[in-house]
């Protein structure tokens, strides 16, 4: 089913902030804008990986998954269809929007929209960071991970394991139960919580090569008084040493390094803590890009 | 007796009720924070606070005498919803509709007490 998460795309008025945020602090790569109302990021050679639309308020529009190749997306489209979730193929211009061949367009839990595509833009030897770091872990990993807020993780559960066919990582259950999935060696690409009511972005995850990305990183957000949502730790399940800063869109940036992989000796493990250390919340206001789901 | 919403009253019953409750006072258990809530258009109390202290729990109308923990700013309308049970609290926080300043990992770890009072208020008389 689905292989890795190929990009995110979220409304935003922060357009300026990120063409500063992205590549001076986080070190992607701006792409020259062909629009006036979308900024695309970028973390490697892929097309991009990360789009800001201009819109009123932070939200997030949707998220961009790699099926791999056209017959996994077909069969993608016939297990939506199959399992009674909705499903559609994506036209010629949303296509060429994103910047892929063909794409299955589903509504998610909560009406978070899903695009399942394959043959996203690649432009070899092109990618240059926004300042010098080792670079960004994707490949076969994909771009990251993505923290959403569910109003239903039941119903969830069965959308992104039947629907898209992701695999259950572990569960955290403390005062918030986090459950997370992977699709590809990545211990997430996905990791979901359940707010009744709410939908929307908690976190991108973005992995670099090395501690020293992380930790200059840091350094710069402090330089430049950027708020820290919370403190360097290691993470329990993924063992991911990171921190978290506020993007300007409202959802933090996790920024991390040195993530175990999961295998096929897998084992779905439980955990009441969310760190081994750190990882101190110390924002003064709530994070996220969320909005109220109609009941 | 009906209580009028943000009263001194409607904070002695809630007081009362809430700490009657066992899944509430369960889910209050252990907690020490004080949360101050500022209420425009408010036609009682326009600030009130809660103070959750390990093993019980005091709602009062007015700002608490010492600092708060976290601190809420919303409109009357949306508090009745969330006392109503229409919205919760995590949802007011999470989408903007109740604007939330100082520790979150505290307001976060009394998401789900904060989620359980609106059901305490349904066993009381509250006049909006
Ligand atoms: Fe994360």
């Amino acid at each position: 089913m689905v292989k890795s998460l190929a990009y995110v795309g979220v409304a935003s008025p922060a357009l300026a902030e990120w063409e500063a945020f992205g590549p001076e602090v986080l070190g992607m790569e701006v792409r020259e804008r062909e629009n006036d109302d979308v900024l695309q990021l970028r973390m490697d050679d892929r097309h991009h990986r990360l789009a800001i639309h201009r819109g009123e308020r932070n939200s997030l529009l949707y998220l961009g998954w790699d099926a791999g190749d056209e017959d996994t997306l077909g069969a993608c489209f016939e297990v939506l269809q199959r399992n009674g979730l909705s499903g559609r193929w994506g036209t010629e211009e949303e296509c060429q929007e994103r910047r892929v061949l063909s794409m299955v367009v589903a509504d998610g839990p909560g009406g978070i929209r899903h695009e399942i595509v394959s043959g996203q833009k690649v432009e070899p030897k092109t990618f240059r960071p926004g300042r010098p770091i080792s670079g960004f872990v994707t490949g076969e990993e994909g771009m990251g991970h993505v923290v959403l807020a569910v109003p239903d993780l039941k119903e969830a559960h069965t959308f992104y394991t039947s629907g898209l066919g992701l695999r259950k990582s572990d569960e955290i259950s403390t005062f918030i139960d986090l459950v997370f999935y992977h699709c590809n060696p990545r211990h997430h690409s996905l990791a979901l919580t359940q707010i009744p009511g709410v939908r929307g972005l908690h976190h991108v995850m973005l992995e670099v090569a090395d501690i020293d990305d992380v930790g200059l990183a840091y350094d710069l957000c402090m330089e430049r008084s950027i708020p820290i949502s919370m403190t360097l730790g290691r993470h329990v399940n993924d063992q991911m040493v990171s921190f978290y800063v506020r993007s300007p869109s409202g959802f933090d940036i996790e920024y991390g390094w040195g993530a175990i992989s999961v295998g096929a000796d897998w084992s779905v493990a439980q955990y009441d803590r969310p760190s081994i250390w750190g990882h101190k919340m110390i924002a003064q206001t709530p994070p996220g890009a969320f909005e109220e789901v109609p009941r | 007796m009906p209580v009028q919403f943000l009263s001194d009253d409607w904070a002695k019953a809630l007081t009362a009720a809430a700490s009657e409750h066992a899944e509430f006072m369960s889910a209050a258990s252990g907690k020490h924070a004080i949360f101050e809530l500022s209420v425009a258009d408010s036609p009682a109390a326009d600030v009130y606070h809660m103070e959750f202290s390990g093993d019980s729990f005091t709602v009062r109308a007015g700002a608490p005498t010492g600092d708060s923990d976290i601190k809420a700013k919303l409109d009357y309308a949306t508090n009745v919803t969330i006392s109503r049970g229409q919205l919760t609290g995590q949802a007011a926080a999470m989408t903007g509709r109740m604007q939330v300043t100082g520790n979150i990992e505290k307001m976060m770890s009394l998401g789900k007490a904060l989620d359980l009072l609106a059901r305490v208020e349904e066993s009381l008389d509250i006049t909006y």
